[in-house]
């Protein structure tokens, strides 16, 4: 077999490493269009035109619109889960990696505002129920994350809190999102934090890790 | 010119957002024509056009209508009553309870309008999406006044009853969007701790759930 192929893989020798490929360019044009559009008026056509690309390149590399816009998701999920490993070093007390993983995931979703809006907005409610599926297993690794701040509480809360505490979380960052302020994502760790934690802990208690996240906000650390 | 009384052009209009709902809810807005739909208002397709431009113009005031409903539903229930005997019914929590559960009852009273209002009105497209994320902070608007007239205070963050309305919207959703909204009422108890928690604190929205509990 040459070095030198035709192929879907084969890039120009001009090609730079760090370019993002014609599939990155493809699924950042779908979450882009989608925001744009709503998930169901997106074509693939308005992918195209965003991209520069032909139809050719998009057919080798998905199925269909849905194709590419669960892929966008898959992205989103895979870097979520990163940023939330990266906050459990075992070296930090369970509220800061809590405190570290919602400021990391905010910062995620504010530097990739059509990506968490079709997560966020189009996934939950517009797209196939494989799409569904990925935005139910994000809000699980959040879950997860939560349960371990759940195992101080002393019991009373009921089994929907957790999901409670997240939806709470969910309405402002979409709030935020469809209203074009994703930059004021990171503000909102304060009260995020309040209000995934208040359902489990003492009140003032958890009114101290708001106070916390708004020392972490304004040290930058 | 003989004119149509006022009356009766608002009833046929009614007529019109109610079969609008329904269908959107039954076929899906894909599977709706201007024909159909005057037909099943028994209206005719003129009639129709006098009133609205284009299908979505109508879908917007029947989605509206949808959400004035239920708001009001609200409203009523949160609304202060000095006739009721004790302290802990005059409450603002029990008001936010009675609240809660108007809106958990028209939702159950109807599933078909229940998704049509969270889910399949949504996923038409953005405008549509922010008109129901409208809805949603509304009656954040809601408990926010109602809190603020019962002199509720506290150190408590900006964004409260955002994070309480959300709570409650994020539970309501998943129940219907997994088939399971016929399972609201009976969780209005657990969902009325979410919504009271950010303001209340865990202790003081435990004993709100199981209070709940015990009326019923």
């Amino acid at each position: 077999m040459g070095t030198r192929g035709t192929g879907p893989g084969h890039r120009p020798a001009t090609a730079c490493l760090l370019a993002p490929s014609a599939r990155e360019r493809l699924v950042a044009a779908m979450a882009a269009t989608c925001a744009e559009h709503g998930y169901r008026a997106a074509s693939v056509e308005d992918v195209l035109a965003r991209t520069g690309l032909p139809r050719q390149a998009f057919d080798e590399h998905f199925a269909d619109k849905a194709e590419c816009a669960i892929a966008a998701l898959d992205e989103l999920l895979s870097e979520t889960t990163q940023a939330v490993s990266r906050a459990q070093a075992p070296e930090f007390a369970d509220w800061r990696r809590l405190l570290l993983a919602t400021r990391a995931l905010l910062e995620l979703l504010a530097a990739q505002p059509s990506a968490a809006r079709l997560a966020l907005i189009e996934a939950r409610t517009a797209m196939p129920a494989e799409a569904y599926d990925r935005y139910a297993a994000g809000i699980r690794v959040l879950v997860a994350l939560l349960d371990r701040v759940r195992t101080y509480a002393d019991g009373g809360a009921p089994a929907s809190a957790t999901r409670g505490a997240i939806g709470g979380a969910e309405l402002l960052i979409r709030r935020e999102l469809l209203a074009g302020r994703e930059d004021r994502l990171p503000e909102l760790l304060p009260d995020i934090i309040y209000g995934t934690v208040v359902p489990f802990l003492p009140q003032q208690e958890a009114l101290r890790y708001a106070a916390l996240a708004r020392e972490l906000l304004s040290d930058g650390g | 010119m003989e004119t149509v009384p006022t009356e009766m052009v608002d009833l046929d209009r009614e007529r019109l957002l109610e079969a609008a709902l329904t269908q959107l809810g039954e076929r899906g807005r894909g599977a709706m024509s201007v024909s159909g739909l005057a037909a099943a208002a028994d209206a005719s397709v003129e009639e129709f056009s006098t009133a609205y431009p284009d299908l979505d113009s109508c879908l917007a005031d029947a989605y509206e209508l949808l959400t004035r409903r239920l708001f009001a539903a609200i409203q009523a229930g949160c609304a202060a009553d000095d006739e009721l005997p004790t302290a802990s019914e005059r409450s603002w929590a029990a008001r936010v309870r009675r609240g809660l559960e108007a809106l958990l009852g028209g939702l159950v009273d109807d599933l078909g309008a229940a998704r049509t209002l969270t889910i399949t009105y949504p996923s038409l497209g953005p405008v549509e999406q922010a008109r129901y994320q409208g809805f949603v902070e509304a009656i954040a608007a809601l408990m926010r006044e109602q809190w603020k007239a019962d002199g509720g205070a506290g150190d408590l963050p900006d964004e409260v009853e955002m994070l309480a309305v959300g709570a409650a919207e994020a539970i309501v959703v998943e129940e219907i969007r997994a088939g399971r909204g016929g399972e609201l009422r009976r969780m209005a108890p657990e969902i009325l701790f979410s919504v009271l928690v950010p303001y209340l604190g865990a202790a003081a929205a435990t004993e709100e759930m199981e209070r709940a509990r015990l009326d019923r």
